[in-house]
């Protein structure tokens, strides 16, 4: 079997499997699970067998040949919009680890959902779901990424709105797809604008190209000082911000937490959101593509702004969440919003690989906080947990390995080397004289800090001390198919940092061989990535501050355990702040008042404005052109004015009382009148500008 | 000077003209349907002096003898909307304005086209003419078409102004 | 004298309509026979007849594209696939109004949708201004009746007299403008008239006066805003079987009308880039409204009234393209769009039966009571917002494209913007229907006839985005005629 084929067997499991549960299956619940874990079983097979012969190629010759089929399916005129795989070395990380992450979802749902009345039906959409995102990893263009993106938007809607009679569920979902919808229109602005520039979409084209991205970058583009690619970039970058939750549209994340399941929230944090920075990194040499000022191209400089920005705020809020689901919500925001930052400074293998190492110990997270919640018969609130490390053992070990994993625990976690490398180079960046080095390495510093204060509230809260609470008193382990995918995914999130260790770091840099990570999914750029030299200051102050974190987070929480209903330490130390963050800087209410509450009012003022407004003001002048008109000659005067012009108005006013007023007034008069209206204006501004009257 | 053919032409104009503001103008319904008739013989006059006799003895047979006839025989038949009401008149100013507007773009069509391609009068009625254009109607290479999506037209407002207009049993 | 060509081949180029009125007749000569109680038979019928023209619409095609009946009308492969389009359209509405339980079809009302399809066959097919006014009048008188068929309902009659009083003025204004032109020219064919058009000495504002006075006319037919306003009041009372018809077929058949003079005539014209910008503001101005009013409509009827004319705005984006690729895009979105439209309409003529409204509330716990029929109306509802994966996706993806390949950029960010506005209003019906009713509810059948309706209009979503490909390859070859 060719490698081609392979990818596109690959699509087909989890689609059909999708049908059949809708169609066929969807009363009997074990057929539905089985049949979706058979698909996703497939899929991962075919995924891994897909990443074994690609490493067996090696990254260069992937690179320089990368897997590409094409199935003709919408021609537009000369260019063919096509249907195709391609697979390169970053193709294959990503496919490394959803095909993981995707199994293991699958597997533990099976425990999760257990008893819910609407359970075939939660398969068919993850399934869908898969589909979604297995069809991202591997499309060729940019028109087929945003089908599967919209795909996977579609699945995010419903799965966040699952338990629809729930309104807050409902509204959630709703919040999402509009917010991520602001993202995409920017992004498919971009899109068409790019194909509107070269004709096509294909990455071939668009991010290998020289000549067309040297093309790009120097063209200038509809908005003065800025390049084609750079506006393009930057509208592509919109549909990043809004599907990986970067500031300013990070708002529906936290919301999706309402969605039922920790499953279903870490499709949508750990998995879908990361689709985000895929298309970023994926679009890197379209990004970086021409000159910009000093810190870099116009999307570089929003990316990293935007990314570092987002990284430490959302950091900032996540310490004074008590919702389990919403810390890793905000957790997320923030580390996605490291893999932008280093983009921006220009750090693309270490945004991948934080990307992959983020994926393994945030879906870890997710789903460990998903035991916790079944264990605790659905209560989410820290505040009542405590002392859950004697009743869930597999799930605290696996929970604490996450957590360090998060905070960057040294050596041993994946974190650490993912996390130390977008420190790093940022670090470099700095060093070079770029303010965009300084701004994101301080904020990411600063923010590794918080990250680790609040894994280790987290964790205290959640397993150390004594039970808080009655449910927290009687929680138990929950069963193997919950706490199997756990283990799997905390060997990863512990080991999987070793494939990119630097190469020059002592003894376990030439052990691990040499940064393996790096030069694979570097290759994909097709140039030499030089590796940023280790650099002893920056790694010290990520060690320094992972350790001093962790341990601060544990002197406030876990030295001397919280008694049931007391408060938060935090809040008594913060004082206000901790109102504001814990209210997550009321950018919800904020929106709501600068954007929500206006745009339902103008909505209504438009709606009576021109129902009201054009209607009655058409009929008017019409009733004093009349006037006029008649004044112009007397016997009119006497004739039209007195008869018929007041009868005339007196008709306007009186129609004015009459309840339906407008466009619409259900008088076919009106209507007509539009019509001749319409009719004579046009003819005569033609007449007029072509004769000169 | 004043030729008897203008004269003749004024009179037809005034007629029509006239008919046909009375027909928008007058309160009841009857009335107006009256001043129809009016305005139909004026245009069937000016047919004639088009020198279209046919066309002018169309004009008298189905648009008088036909339409205005049944619409005066439905008026008659009909209870109720003999008397005038009020709300009719809403609307007059603005649709004589409407209308006025109206007049005066199609004036401007009229008036500034450059070419108009019509043959000068021969001062002859072509004997053929008649000949051909019922033979153009009939001809697949001319008119066979539309004239047949015509009578299916017809057919169909018949069929479904019948059930309409049905009394239900 | 003219010549008298007669071929046989001129009977073949109108097939599909010969079949049709050999249907209408036959019906109403059935509905005499039939005893009352086995009227509603007659649907049944009536879908047969029409799947037959269907399947024979091919034939219209009589190998190349040529002029028949002395120019009138052409025999093109785009032609022929319209004829397919609007009998599969009246095929799937004959089924549907079998359905309704506040209509009681007859011959008459399957006649008039009949003669109805003629007018449209001939309104894409026509190459003759006035082959094209009666084709025009042939669809709207019986669209007129068929909209007041009704007669117990006040608001279905009240509909069709509003639609034929403003029927008639607009095709009057039309016929000023055919006036015109004739008399300019002293033609009335299309060709013709571009020739003397394009090689007389003709102001330009001639040329875009005329247009304005057809499209009075044209535009009626597709429902564009300023020529629009009939539309909500006339889909509203109609019955709901006809409102599927007319919102689909009649739009589809005055956009193809419009289309091809645009792009046979005034595309020649040295004024051309007056009348694209025109017809793109047509286009943004049609959208935006019809989205702004849809927003805040509580009938679910009313709701998809001015969601049509917003879809008929997406189509002049495409047809502002004016290129073969625009050409093809109209087609398929029309083709996508019919589909669509009427599984819409299907569902909403099934939830009222029981409720006996059209309010967008009857449509709380339709999940529970028919998860197929809820998933129509979900499937039916993205398309209509261009959701991927359904073909109202591949169709928007398409028009846009064309007006971009012609240079409209601000016309398709503006479109775009609204495409996420529209998607409000259509999910918002879908979470009415997804909701939980409170009190319990009965469980919704789907009626034979209807189910067939829905599964061919929904496999016609899906398949339209799976067979995205060959359809267009068609579609495009057929568009190349014009070009």
């Amino acid at each position: 079997m060719t490698l081609d084929s392979m990818a596109w067997l690959m699509l087909l499991p989890p689609v059909l499997a999708f049908w059949l549960i809708v169609l066929f299956f969807n009363r009997w619940k074990r057929l539905s699970h089985w049949t979706a874990i058979g698909a996703a079983f497939i899929s991962f097979v075919l995924a891994q067998g897909i990443v074994i012969a690609g490493l067996r190629m090696g990254a260069e010759a992937l690179a320089e040949r990368p897997i590409h089929s094409l199935l003709p399916w919408l021609p537009t005129g000369a260019t063919v919009l096509s249907l195709g795989v391609w697979i390169d070395p970053l193709t294959v990380a990503l496919l490394f680890f959803v095909s993981i992450t995707v199994l293991a979802i699958f597997v533990y749902s099976v425990g999760y959902m257990h008893g819910d009345p609407k359970y075939s039906r939660f398969f068919a959409f993850i399934s869908l779901f898969a589909f979604g995102m297995f069809g991202l990893v591997v499309a060729d263009d940019l028109l087929m990424l945003f089908i599967f993106w919209e795909i996977m938007g579609l699945c995010s809607y419903l799965l966040i709105g699952f338990w629809y009679h729930k309104p807050s569920a409902y509204r959630a979902a709703v919040k999402a797809f509009l917010t991520t919808r602001i993202g995409d229109v920017f992004m498919l602005l971009g899109i068409a604008y790019l194909y509107s520039q070269t004709g096509t979409l294909s990455y071939d084209v668009l991010f290998r190209n020289h000549e067309v991205l040297h093309r790009l970058a120097t063209t200038p583009s509809v908005i003065g000082g800025l390049s084609v690619a750079a506006l393009a970039g930057l509208l592509l970058f919109a549909g990043t911000v809004g599907k990986s939750a970067q500031f300013p549209l990070h708002v529906w994340l936290p919301d999706a937490m309402e969605g039922p399941t920790p499953v279903s929230a870490m499709i949508h944090a750990a998995t879908m959101v990361s689709a985000g920075v895929y298309l970023v990194i994926r679009a890197f040499p379209l990004l970086s593509a021409g000159l910009g000022g000093a810190a870099g191209t116009p999307p570089k400089v929003a990316m990293g702004v935007i990314g570092a920005f987002t990284a430490f705020f959302a950091a900032t809020i996540a310490v004074a969440q008590r919702d389990i689901k919403r810390v890793l919500a905000y957790s997320t925001i923030s580390q996605l919003g490291y893999m932008i930052a280093a983009l921006g400074v220009g750090a693309y293998v270490a945004a991948a690989f934080h990307l992959v190492a983020h994926a393994f110990f945030k879906a870890l997270l997710f789903l460990g906080s998903g035991s916790v919640i079944v264990g605790m018969h659905h209560h989410q609130d820290m505040m009542e947990m405590g002392g859950l490390r004697k009743k869930m053992p597999i799930t605290f070990w696996t929970f604490v390995a996450g957590g360090f994993a998060l905070s960057g625990f040294p050596i041993i976690t994946a974190g650490f080397w993912s996390k130390d490398e977008i420190l790093a180079e940022a670090f470099h960046a700095a060093m070079g004289g770029s303010w965009l080095g300084w701004f994101v390495y301080t904020l990411l510093a600063l923010g590794a800090l918080l990250t680790a204060f609040y894994t280790m509230r987290q964790i205290s809260l959640t397993f150390l001390g004594e039970p808080r609470s009655e449910h927290a008193e009687h929680a138990h382990e929950t069963p193997w198919t919950m706490t199997a995918p756990l283990v799997v995914l905390a060997f990863f999130a512990l080991t999987f940092g070793f494939v990119g260790v630097p190469e020059d770091f002592p003894v376990l840099g030439p052990l691990f061989g040499g940064n393996f990570f790096h030069h694979f999914v570097g290759a994909t750029l097709m140039e030499e990535m030089e590796t940023t030299p280790l650099n002893w200051v920056p790694l010290t102050i990520s060690i320094v501050f992972a350790l001093g974190g962790l341990y601060f987070g544990w002197w406030v929480y876990g030295r001397r355990p919280l008694e049931a209903g007391a408060p938060d330490p935090l809040e008594r130390a913060l004082g206000k702040l901790y109102t504001v963050l814990e209210n997550k800087y009321y950018v919800d209410e904020f929106y709501d008042r600068l954007f929500i509450q206006p745009t339902i009012r103008l909505g209504a003022w438009v709606y009576k404005w021109i129902d009201r407004g054009v209607i009655d003001g058409i009929l008017h002048t019409v009733a004093k052109a009349a006037v006029v008109s008649g004044q112009l000659f007397g016997w009119v005067d006497r004739v039209v004015i007195n008869g018929g012009v007041d009868s005339a108005a007196r008709g306007v006013g009186r129609m004015g009382e009459e309840g339906r007023r407008g466009l619409q007034t259900g008088l076919v008069q009106d209507y007509i009148f539009i019509l001749a209206v319409f009719v004579i204006l046009f003819v005569l501004v033609y007449f007029v500008r072509g004769a000169g009257l | 000077m004043i030729t008897v053919q203008q004269v003749v032409f004024a009179l037809f104009a005034v007629l029509t003209l006239g008919g046909a503001i009375g027909v928008v103008a007058a309160r009841k319904l009857f009335h107006a349907a009256l001043w129809m008739v009016l305005a139909f013989f004026g245009v069937a006059g000016l047919y004639l002096l088009l020198e279209a006799p046919f066309f002018a003895a169309l004009q008298l047979f189905i648009y008088i003898g036909g339409i205005a006839v049944l619409t005066v025989m439905a008026i008659m038949v009909t209870r109720g909307i003999m008397k005038p009401k009020e709300p009719v008149f809403t609307y007059a100013i603005g649709a004589a304005g409407t209308a006025l507007a109206f007049l005066v773009m199609l004036g401007l069509f009229i008036f500034k086209t450059p070419v108009w391609d019509v043959a000068a009068p021969t001062g002859e009625v072509d004997p053929n003419g008649l000949r051909a254009l019922g033979q153009a109607l009939v001809s697949p290479s001319a008119y066979l078409l539309p004239f047949e999506v015509a009578s299916v037209l017809l057919l169909a407002v018949l069929v479904g102004a019948l059930f309409i207009a049905r009394e239900k049993e | 004298m003219e010549q008298e060509i007669f071929q046989l081949s001129y009977l073949q180029a109108i097939v599909p309509e010969l079949l049709l009125l050999v249907v209408g007749l036959l019906l109403l000569g059935v509905d005499l026979v039939l005893p009352e109680a086995r009227k509603r038979e007659l649907s049944v019928w009536a879908a047969a007849g029409f799947a037959i023209v269907a399947l024979a619409s091919p034939l219209a095609y009589l190998g190349e594209p040529q002029f028949v009946f002395g120019g009138m009308i052409g025999s093109e492969p785009l032609n022929a696939i319209f004829a397919f389009i609007f009998a599969m359209a009246a095929f799937l509405v004959a089924l549907l109004s079998r359905d309704d339980e506040r209509l009681e079809p007859s011959g008459v009302y399957y006649a008039l949708i009949a003669f109805a399809v003629i007018g449209m066959d001939l309104m894409v097919a026509a190459t003759d201004f006035i082959m094209l006014y009666l084709a025009l009048e042939l669809t709207g008188l019986s669209l007129y009746l068929l909209s007041a068929y009704d007669r117990r309902s006040r608001f279905s009659v009240e509909a069709g007299m509003k639609y034929f009083f403003y029927g008639s003025v607009a095709s009057a204004v039309m016929l000023y403008g055919i006036t015109f032109i004739a008399g300019l020219t002293g033609q009335t064919l299309y060709l013709g008239v571009r020739y003397l058009f394009a090689s007389a000495v003709m102001p330009a504002w001639f040329g875009m006066g005329v247009l304005v006075l057809i499209l009075a006319g044209v535009g009626f037919k597709v429902a564009m805003v300023p020529l629009h306003t009939w539309a909500p009041d006339v889909y509203e009372g109609a019955p709901t079987p006809v409102t599927a018809f007319l919102s689909v077929t009649s739009k589809a058949a005055g956009v193809m009308a419009l289309m091809r003079l645009l792009v046979w005539i005034w595309g020649s014209l040295p004024s051309h880039a007056e009348m694209t910008s025109l017809i793109a503001a047509l286009a943004i101005v049609t959208i935006t409204l019809g989205n702004l009013f849809a927003l805040r409509q509580k009938s679910f009827k009313r709701l998809l009234a001015y969601s049509s004319i917003t879809q008929a705005g997406y189509v002049l984006v495409g047809v502002t393209a004016l290129s073969p690729m625009g050409l093809t895009a109209v087609g398929f979105y029309l083709a996508i769009y019919a589909v669509t439209n009427i599984a819409a309409f299907t569902v909403l003529v099934l939830v009222s039966n029981r409720s006996g409204s059209d309010w967008l509330r009857d449509f709380v716990g339709l999940q529970q009571r028919s998860p197929a029929l809820a998933l129509a109306l979900l499937v039916a509802l993205l398309s209509l917002g261009g959701v991927p994966p359904f073909a109202g996706f591949v169709g928007k993806i398409l028009l846009f494209a064309a007006a971009l390949k012609s240079g409209f950029v601000w016309l398709v960010g503006a479109a775009l913007a609204n495409v996420l506005i529209s998607l409000y209003y259509y999910l918002n019906a879908v979470r009415m229907a997804y909701t939980r009713a409170e009190e319990p509810v009965e469980p919704l059948s789907i009626p034979v006839a209807s189910r067939w309706v829905l599964v061919i209009a929904t496999a016609g979503i899906i398949l339209g985005t799976i067979l995205a490909y060959p359809l267009y390859h068609l579609l495009e070859r057929a568009a190349m005629v014009w070009f």
